[in-house]
């Protein structure tokens, strides 16, 4: 059920977030919030995800007040999985980024079932686009482009491989824009359902997309990987997309890796099957995103 | 001294393109991109060790017209130098 129904089939109305559970790919998160303020923009960014009141949770969430002794007048939130709190409180007036943040970091650190890519992951046509890049690369705007104009989004951050077949899980999450990025995607996606923008976090200003809801009510429909594309954004520079050999992509795959050094022989054998089934590029754009998004679409027209 | 592959150490290969060899190192965890040379010369010590000498006759007869030389000599003494060093051969008496 959507969010809404959920919320009233346990509390009768949400004034807070107790205990929902939400499915999101191969995950199930349960969260409890007592930030009263939270729960609209919960509503509003997460509407389209399978809610649900009493299901099996891989990660226990509470996001929760929490007041610092030396500064009781500034309210601070806790994240907390299970009775664990890996991070320091941090401002309440940016708990959807930390929520957001958190959630990665449960799956960055647990889910090691699979072979992990940092990477955007999009699918067209029952071909996977995989994008793997180093932050600021401009991946999470690359991604989220190609996302309204026709492709599926798996994910803007995880590329989730499955080493007993070689196919990619599902993992829409909202997409963190950053910064110029912003701007340039409200011109480029009017319509778009975008959250508040968040200044002067650690990675400057971040404002979320909520992904299309065709992809997230795929989102246990696995996919099969196709071109592996590295791409770079470079102020000014001429638009590329230049073929490269296998062994590169391997090695700058596997640098782009959350848990390759960690699972031994199956991220070996995962990462080469990945590389076997790809063709591979870099592909660099200065500023255009159009352009862009028509130049990586004719990998899944078949015009290259 | 004499060569061999690490004793009951597991290499797994993936060769894509021309001159570039990829090999994951099953004990280390390790992964090691490899030139042609050294690939051959962990098959040739596969089933057997052997000393510089006979290592160096070896790869002359896979060569045909390689002369061993005092810039080819030490290019062997530096390959086998840094297989030891990635832990994908030892000396025998080690």
């Amino acid at each position: 059920m959507k969010f809404a129904e959920a919320a009233h089939a346990v509390q009768r109305g949400y004034s807070c977030i107790n205990g929902l559970c939400f499915r999101i790919g191969p995950f199930h998160f349960r969260l409890h919030s007592d930030l009263s303020e939270f729960t609209e923009l919960i509503r509003r960014m997460y509407a389209d995800y399978a809610w649900s009141v009493s299901e099996f949770a891989d990660f226990h969430i509470d996001l929760v007040r929490h007041a610092h002794w030396l500064r009781p007048w500034q309210p601070q939130v806790q994240f907390f999985v299970g009775d664990k709190a890996p991070f320091q409180p941090f401002p309440r007036d940016t708990a959807l980024p930390f929520l957001e943040w958190g959630l990665n970091w449960c799956v960055a650190t647990h889910a090691h079932h699979y072979l992990m890519l940092h990477a955007g992951v999009i699918e067209k046509n029952n071909q996977t686009l995989i994008l793997p890049a180093w932050p600021g690369s401009g991946k999470s705007t690359l991604t989220a482009a190609l996302c309204q104009r026709g492709w599926r989004l798996l994910s803007d951050e995880f590329g989730l491989v499955r080493p007993q077949d070689g196919l990619l899980a599902p993992f829409p999450r909202l997409i963190p824009l950053k910064n110029e990025s912003i701007a340039v995607f409200r011109d480029f996606a009017p319509n778009a359902v975008m959250g508040p923008e968040y200044p002067k976090t650690r990675k400057g200003t971040v404002c979320h997309l909520r992904p299309p809801t065709d992809s997230i009510e795929r989102d246990q429909e696995l996919a099969k990987p196709r071109w592996i594309v590295f791409p770079e954004y470079r102020k000014g520079v001429a638009m590329n997309l230049c073929p490269i050999e296998k062994t590169q992509a391997f090695v700058m795959l596997s640098g782009h890796s959350f848990n390759y050094d960690l699972i031994g022989l199956r991220g070996f054998r995962a990462l080469a099957n990945l590389i076997d089934t790809c063709d591979c590029y870099t592909f660099e754009y200065g500023g255009d995103l159009e352009q862009a998004v028509v130049q990586l679409n004719t990998l899944a027209d078949d015009l290259i | 001294m004499r060569w061999r592959i690490h004793n009951g150490r597991q290499h797994y290969w993936r060769h894509w393109d021309v001159e570039k060899f990829v090999l994951f190192n099953a004990h280390s965890a390790q992964t090691h991109q490899l030139t042609p040379f050294a690939v051959d010369i962990l098959s040739l010590l596969k089933d057997q060790s052997l000393d510089f000498a006979e290592l160096s006759e070896r790869l002359i007869s896979i060569y045909g017209d390689l002369e061993f030389d005092a810039e080819v000599t030490d290019y062997l003494h530096q390959t086998l130098s840094l297989l030891d060093d990635l832990g994908l051969i030892e000396p025998e008496s080690r």
